[in-house]
């Protein structure tokens, strides 16, 4: 008892911390100190001072307001990454759950082809055919990450789509559409819930990843990835340039992490770790 | 008496991969009439369930059919079919959504059958009622319940839409006696009210039961039925050897 407490306080601390950031990300336009694009090639390169807290870019551009602005960017994206696969692996996977054998094959088959492949090596080729930007980069990840949820949404269907609460509704007559959004998908959303917020820090990492090697966001648009890879040259002479999107980055990505592990245990209180 | 469930050589074959078949029904044949309470008794494993499930179309058997009022089963179409036809299941509890209460597990039948929301909310307090629950049960969840109140919940529910045939998979089992001498009087009580218009088929592998409640009865071992007939004749006079084991063990 004493734990599950426990738990729910840290779960809403690291959510309080995860709204924080949504709202950061949200209202970055109003809280960068300069204009984010404006270059001034007389103040460039200078060192993190009382003025320019992180520091100015070889364009002379403030870089603690370009890290505000590329919470946009860098969040969104993710965010928006990770719902389309969140999404998608979880209509396919309650398809095979609830379909007979020939539609399940088919479909897992897939699933394991796009498995198969390492992640960032089929995001780089799909990227590379489809071009760069941010739109092909969360596509490409996209098309690599959704059959681990597809996976897990079968498995969670298949375990209890012959609960005999399931037969019971079979029996009220209710139509197979119904079926899965009352009694499925209710039963069997949290851990894909769960899998999709812990996937979030995962993500994000991913599509910093891909920008960096150019398969990204484009500049002029901000984000923390292409940042970090646009200026890579000066880690040894100007390292603030580089660090401090990558701080922006380890930070989001343990806030998020954070959230998801609670967020876990308080659903499964079997899985929490002993302290 | 007129018949309104016919059942004609069901056979059922379980198969579980390469060569790990399980022969769950053999040549099972019986048929219920209008208004009768046939009960199914066997042990653990027997088959009594599968019947259920197949009479209900949750399983297709391997070969053999089942008439209801003279129509094929399969030739009617489900939502037709669970107005006429409705089961209590062996687990009362797990039968339960465990994230909706029981009044809209209650309900869904009648959702489904277009009733509107007034009329449902109403019927589903009468049928709580009826039950021996208090309407405000509706508003719990089924964890909230006791086995037996989630049994009288799972009656209720079958009872919605005044089926004609009631399949009560050992609706008793899982209680204790003086629970289960409730939920018999329950049932009872609906026979009694619904005469002519509620067949009722009663499994159970408690045979006091059975001698209680049912008109016939079917002995069932091994996926076969090995004895059929009055129940008091059955229980006073087996034929079959299984059958006289069976009541020896019980009485
Ligand atoms: N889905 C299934 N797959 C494989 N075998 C099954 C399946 N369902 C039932 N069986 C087998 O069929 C046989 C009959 O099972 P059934 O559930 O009908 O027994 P029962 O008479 O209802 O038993 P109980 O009194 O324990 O409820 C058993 O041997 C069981 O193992
Ligand atoms: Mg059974």
């Amino acid at each position: 008892m004493m734990k599950k407490i426990d738990v729910k306080k840290k779960m809403i601390f690291f959510g309080i911390l995860v709204v924080l950031l949504l709202l950061f990300s949200v209202f970055c336009d109003y809280l960068t100190p300069y204009d984010p694009n404006e270059q001034d090639l007389s103040i460039a390169k200078q060192a993190p001072s009382a003025e320019h807290l992180f520091g100015t870019d070889r364009y002379g551009r403030d870089m603690l307001s370009r890290v505000i602005v590329g919470s946009k960017a860098s969040i969104f994206s993710t965010l928006l990454l990770v719902a389309i696969i969140t999404v998608i692996g979880t209509i396919i996977g309650i398809i095979c759950g609830l379909s007979g054998k020939v539609v399940d094959v088919v479909l897992m088959r897939i699933a394991d082809i796009f498995l198969a492949f390492p992640g960032l090596v089929f995001a780089l080729a799909i990227a590379g055919v489809l071009g760069g930007g941010l739109h092909n980069a969360i596509i490409a990840l996209a098309a690599v990450s959704w059959p681990k949820f597809a996976r897990l949404a079968r498995s969670q269907t298949l375990a209890i789509k012959e609960e005999p609460y399931i037969e019971a509704s079979k029996l009220a007559g209710t139509s197979t559409i119904k079926m899965v959004f009352k009694h499925i998908l209710p039963n069997i959303i949290g851990p894909i819930l769960v899998t999709g917020v812990l996937d979030i820090g995962t993500m994000m990492m991913e599509l910093a990843g891909l920008s960096f090697l150019g398969l990204g966001a484009k500049p002029p648009i901000a984000e923390w990835g292409s940042m970090m890879s646009d200026n890579r040259s000066m880690l040894a002479t100007q390292p603030w340039i580089v660090l401090t999107p990558g701080i922006a980055i380890f930070v989001s990505v343990m806030i998020f992490n954070l959230f998801g592990d609670t967020l876990r245990d308080f659903a499964d209180p079997k899985s929490s770790r002993r302290k | 008496m007129e018949q309104i469930l016919e059942v004609d050589k069901l056979n059922c074959i379980f198969n579980k991969g390469k060569k790990r078949e399980v022969t769950a029904l053999k040549s099972v044949s019986f048929s219920l009439g209008k208004g009768e309470c046939l009960g199914i008794i066997g042990e653990s494993g027997s088959g009594k369930s599968t019947v259920a499930r197949i009479v209900t179309r949750l399983l297709s058997a391997t070969n053999g059919s089942v008439m209801l009022e003279g129509d094929d089963l399969n030739n009617i179409s489900k939502k037709e079919l669970y107005k006429k036809i409705q089961m209590v299941f062996q687990t009362p509890v797990e039968s339960f959504n465990p994230r909706l209460r029981i009044g809209v597990s209650v309900a869904e039948s009648l959702k489904n059958a277009g009733y509107s929301t007034s009329e449902t909310k109403e019927r589903v307090a009468n049928l709580l009622e009826e039950c021996g629950l208090t309407s405000d049960y509706a508003n719990r969840f089924p964890h909230e319940l006791s086995g037996g109140e989630c049994q009288r919940a799972a009656i209720a529910r079958a009872l919605a839409i005044s089926p004609d045939i009631l399949i009560c998979d050992e609706a008793t089992s899982s209680l204790d006696v003086t629970v289960q001498k409730e939920i018999i009087a329950l049932l009872d009580n609906i026979r009694k009210a619904k005469g002519e218009d509620i067949s009722i088929i009663f499994i159970s592998h408690d045979i006091a039961l059975v001698q209680a409640f049912c008109d016939r009865v079917i002995v069932m071992n091994k996926g076969e039925i090995v004895e059929m007939g009055d129940t008091d004749e059955v229980i006073k006079n087996p034929k079959d050897e299984y059958t006289k084991k069976l009541i020896a063990s019980v009485l």
